[in-house]
């Protein structure tokens, strides 16, 4: 036992170099994986900066108006510029993201927004076959209502999937989302 | 709701990037200083205590040393502060404004728990000797003031975080709603964490100063109050990366960027070098790693400012973005209304003279404020000019009624509206 | 309505700038600018007699000073921005970007006058005197330059002079009102240093011929400075823009007792004669007074810059900066263009603060929180439920209509016609009965 001390005595700096790069190193991996986990589900500047806090919550507009097909298409899209247009042709056109709206539908420039969920492409979602099972939006997308800016809220992993599949009795087999 | 609004409609004293280097630069300056005003005086308290049941003076004597340096830290500390106050005043106006708004009862109280602290640390400081005898109600000054230093930072805190998150100023009703925000109480942490480690340092450099010059009795007191200064610098230093991280990792998304990232790891390197110039330092009798040790600190307390001020940009990003849209906005509003002011028709006619200027006070025939008209046509019934005269200089002629305000109208309205007066 | 609104509850904001505010001045004039010059005169005596005991008192003086100043004089410094932040942060956000550098030097000045009265004390009895008082001058140089850069700024708020149409720095600079309230001042800054002086000495044991003729300098000094204070402050109170009588009423004195308005007008002078009073006896019978009245001088001196910046705010009403803004943060060319739009279409923090579907008498909160109540409690200091006692619900809109003809210290009204109509709701649903 004393030998032990007294080799750490004498090896001390070496002891404590190494739980100094462990104590470090662990800290800097967890701040590296977590900056990955941050980037991603950061808010990205869109464009537009289209609030969906003033016109879900303030304006009271629901998630259909806009995205028109959701229950009828796997996929919710982004509405067509024609559907801002409808209300924007009049109101707020002096604002001036307004202004940069009404440009792209002049200009008939598509606006490219930046995609805030997607699945990979060999995974079979389709948005219609939830909404008709009266699974509310905010379930996987989070409070919508609330968000200026829009952001993900979760990652859409398979496990997460499954477990509501369990839940509601979904089909759970592997060909149902893997075709 | 769109509480962010517009900005004040004065342009900036200064370049922008100019305002901004003077806020980082200053307030690094200010929070050493408040960093070691804290950890002074808690040293200042706890080794007093320590000192008591050891029954070791060295304890004691570090104790009243360290506390004894509060007089000059926390003076420097409260002047430098007004500096970062003023830039941040002017860069972040109405962010800043808005969070103090919101905390408003507290943030006030700020100055009034700074300057109870500063009052029970100098009474600490200067009963040490005459109230020693009564250990426990001289320690009880020196823990309420550790009380009161400790918990301002959370005002701060809270105040400096809810500035960042205008999306958050909706759901918040005051200063307890806005604690519970991220990241406030890890900040909390992070921020005691480095007042500890600050002091730990400025001990170090301190009293290794001093043991260079006195003599050799003296020297052994201040050669271990150095090593225990490098000691709490030590430990504080390894700390921080446990409370560094958690802060990284409750860090609302919206702040994020690579860019804070990067400052992180090259933190987290240069802590590891300045823990290891510490150890060496530590348990070696020639100290020679004073400067590099200074020099890495230095480089550490620039890229901690620095990370502060890119997470308060990237997330003010849009908010600035949506403040400069409202501004412009309503310049637009105020300059087309102004447009049209000048285009409109003035009253002209004596009847639309009355009307903008007159009717408030005068009706045909009751009283208001002023005689109904009734009782002045009978009054200036024959003399026109001094009808003129009078409305052009009021002046007080009956006791029964206020004095009437001079109206600064031109003779030829002044006429018209007489005209108008008698045709009625 | 851009920002949060902040009320002080019964004491209201008004007392809440303005006791901060006064004990600034008090500190700052007497203990800091004042304070240096008793201090450093004191030590010139040692320097001059020889007598060490001169030295010992400016040693102590000192030391309490410096506790003063660096707690109640620091901190109401800082707590004017803190306070004026949260109370009126249009103006100072305002006033800000107008004399940010004026404010900066201000601070660099300060930074160096702390450093040269720490180590004024630190040194104290361990290097040579002469080489010592040296200090003490810089302390007393750059002190007083603080109060030369702050002038510059306060003078502004009242007199802005070209400021209005050239926006340029030094046209707001350098007003009218600068070198008159400089010179009021500075006697004020002497005349407190004398009460400070003498209420510090009265907590001291000071040798009986010490005593008698520290309390004969004092007396001087406050014969002096109070004769040229009230001087100095009938000269600055002539410079004063021309302004309504009415509003220079209010200054002296609240509407209350609006008929004792002669009498306080003369509560300077008559003040300044019984401080020359004092010091006449301090001079005389310096050493035969009881040192339980030592505190006297600085409790009418007290009243007496209390009421000084009591007028010199109040003559500036209904502009925090005058002709651009109003008290209430709203500016003068907004004036005709939130008329017409209406004051509560963007005032979002006044929703924020309510929270609910409003009713017609919420909404006349709103437009109260908004326009009024930066001057008005409800109940308490100034309360407006108070000021409309008994009057009907034709009167108070006749009032709100028309008040800015009779009262010009009040921001005039500004809002729809349905706000105003609103505002009177609520005004006559809480107004206290008679």
């Amino acid at each position: 036992m004393k030998n032990l001390l007294e080799i750490i005595k004498l090896y001390k700096l070496v002891i404590f170099s190494i739980f100094l790069f462990l104590w470090v190193g662990t800290v800097g991996i967890a701040v590296l994986i977590i900056s990955i986990s941050k980037a991603e589900s950061k808010p990205p500047v869109q464009p537009i900066n289209f609030s969906h806090k003033i016109h879900v919550s303030q304006l009271e507009i629901d998630c259909i108006n806009c995205h028109e097909f959701v229950d009828r298409s796997p996929v919710a899209g982004a509405p067509a510029i024609e559907i801002c247009m409808q209300c924007h042709e009049a109101v707020a056109t002096d604002k001036p993201q307004i202004i940069s709206l009404r440009k792209y539908w002049e200009e008939k420039r598509p606006i490219e927004w930046v995609r805030v969920y997607s699945i990979p492409e060999a995974v079979y979602f389709t948005h219609k076959r939830h909404v008709k099972a009266g699974i509310d939006c905010k379930v996987c997308h989070g409070d919508v209502a609330n968000m200026s800016m829009m952001r993900r809220v979760r990652k859409l992993k398979m496990g997460w999937c499954i477990n509501c599949h369990r839940k509601e009795n979904a089909p759970t087999d592997c060909i149902t989302c893997h075709k | 709701m769109n509480l962010i609004g517009k900005d004040i409609l004065l342009p900036l004293p200064a370049p922008l990037i100019f305002l901004k280097w003077l806020l980082v630069i200053s307030f690094l300056l200010h929070i050493i200083f408040v960093n070691l005003m804290l950890g002074g005086a808690l040293f200042g308290v706890i080794y007093r205590v320590i000192g008591r049941y050891k029954r070791d003076i060295f304890y004691e004597r570090f104790a009243r040393e360290i506390i004894l340096t509060t007089t000059v830290t926390k003076s420097i500390a409260v002047v430098l502060g007004v500096a970062p106050l003023l830039s941040i005043s002017l860069v972040y106006t109405k962010f800043f404004y808005g969070a103090n708004g919101i905390t408003a009862p507290y943030w006030l109280s700020v100055p009034l728990l700074v300057m109870t602290a500063f009052l029970l640390l100098y009474i600490y400081k200067f009963t040490w000797d005459t109230l020693g005898k009564r250990f426990f109600i001289h320690l009880l000054f020196g823990i309420t003031a550790c009380t009161i230093l400790f918990f301002i930072p959370f005002i701060f805190l809270t105040n400096i975080n809810l500035m960042l998150y205008p999306d958050t100023w909706n759901n918040v009703r005051g200063f307890w709603s806005a604690l519970v925000l991220p990241n406030v109480i890890p900040r909390y942490l992070h921020f005691i964490t480095a007042s500890l480690a600050i002091t730990g340092f400025f001990s170090y450099f301190l009293f290794k100063y001093r043991a260079g010059r006195r003599s050799t009795s003296d020297a052994d007191f201040y050669i271990r109050s150095s090593k225990l200064g490098i000691l709490w610098a030590l430990v504080a230093t390894l700390a921080q990366a446990i409370f560094g991280l958690i802060n990284f990792i409750t860090l609302p998304d919206v702040a994020f960027s690579w860019h804070v990232t990067i400052l992180v790891i090259v933190a987290l390197i240069v802590a590891v070098l300045v823990s290891f110039f510490l150890f060496q330092e530590y348990h070696s009798e020639n100290t020679r790693f004073g400067l590099p040790i200074f020099f890495l600190i230095t480089v550490l307390i620039l890229i901690m400012g620095t990370l502060r001020h890119v997470i308060r940009e990237n997330a003010l990003e849009i908010p600035k973005q949506v403040l400069a849209e409202n501004t412009e906005y309503y310049q637009m509003q105020l300059a087309r209304f102004k447009e049209e002011e000048l285009a409109e028709v003035k009253p002209s006619t004596g009847k639309e003279l009355f009307a903008a200027y007159c009717i408030v006070c005068h009706a045909f025939d009751k009283r208001l404020i002023g005689p109904p008209l009734s009782y002045i046509r009978e009054k200036y019934a024959t003399d026109r000019e001094k009808m003129i005269e009078f409305i052009k200089e009021p002046k007080k002629v009956n006791p029964e009624y206020p004095k009437m305000p001079k109206l600064g109208l031109p003779k030829e309205d002044i006429s018209k509206i007489v005209d108008y007066i008698y045709s009625k | 309505m851009d920002f949060p609104i902040f009320q002080l509850p019964l004491l209201g904001n008004r007392l809440l700038i303005a006791i901060v505010g006064v004990v600034h001045v008090l500190i700052s004039h007497g203990c800091a600018i004042g304070g240096s010059l008793v201090v450093v005169w004191l030590e010139y005596r040692f320097i001059k007699t020889g007598d060490g005991r001169w030295n010992d008192l400016a040693y102590r003086i000192l030391r309490i000073l410096i506790i003063l100043t660096t707690t109640l004089g620091a901190l109401s410094g800082v707590g004017i921005w803190f306070t004026t932040a949260v109370v009126s942060p249009q103006g100072i956000g305002s006033l800000l970007r107008i004399f940010f550098w004026a404010w900066a030097i201000e601070w660099v000045i300060f930074v160096i006058e702390l450093l040269l009265f720490l180590s004024y004390y630190l040194t104290w009895y361990k290097i040579d005197p002469e080489k010592h008082i040296k200090i003490g001058i810089g302390y007393i140089v750059f002190s007083y330059f603080t109060l030369i850069i702050i002038m510059g700024i306060l003078g502004a708020m009242l007199t802005p002079g070209r400021w209005l149409t050239t926006h340029r720095f030094w046209d707001g600079y350098l007003n009218a009102t600068f070198l008159p309230q400089l010179v009021s001042r500075t006697a004020m800054a002497v005349m407190l240093s004398c009460g400070f002086g003498l209420l510090i000495s009265a907590f001291f044991r000071i040798e009986k011929d010490i005593r008698s003729s520290f309390h004969r300098l004092m007396g001087k000094w406050m014969i002096i400075s109070s004769i040229a204070f009230v001087l100095s402050s009938i000269f600055y109170y002539k410079t004063l823009p021309s302004i309504p009588e009415v509003v220079t009423a209010i200054a002296f004195n609240t509407r209350t007792y609006e008929k004792y308005l002669a009498m306080s007008k003369f509560l300077i002078p008559v003040t300044g004669i019984i401080l020359v009073l004092a010091g006449c006896i301090l001079c005389f019978l310096g050493h035969a007074i009881k040192r339980g009245t030592l505190f006297l001088p600085l409790l009418i001196m007290v009243i007496m810059v209390g009421q000084y910046e009591r007028v010199r705010e109040f003559v500036r009403k209904p502009y925090v900066i005058y002709n651009y803004m109003y008290s209430n943060g709203i500016r003068v060319a907004d004036e005709s263009f939130l008329s017409k739009k209406g004051i509560l279409e963007n005032a979002q923090w006044v929703k924020w603060q309510s929270a609910k579907e409003p009713s017609k008498k919420e909404l006349g909160h709103m437009v109260f929180r908004i326009e009024c109540s930066v001057c008005h409690t409800y109940r308490g200091v100034n309360g407006i439920f108070r000021n409309v006692r008994g009057w009907d619900e034709e009167t108070i809109l006749n009032f709100i209509t028309s008040y800015k003809y009779t009262h010009p210290y009040m921001p005039p009204f500004i809002g729809t016609e349905e706000e105003r109509n609103a505002l009177v709701s609520f005004l006559d649903t809480g107004k206290e009965e008679r």
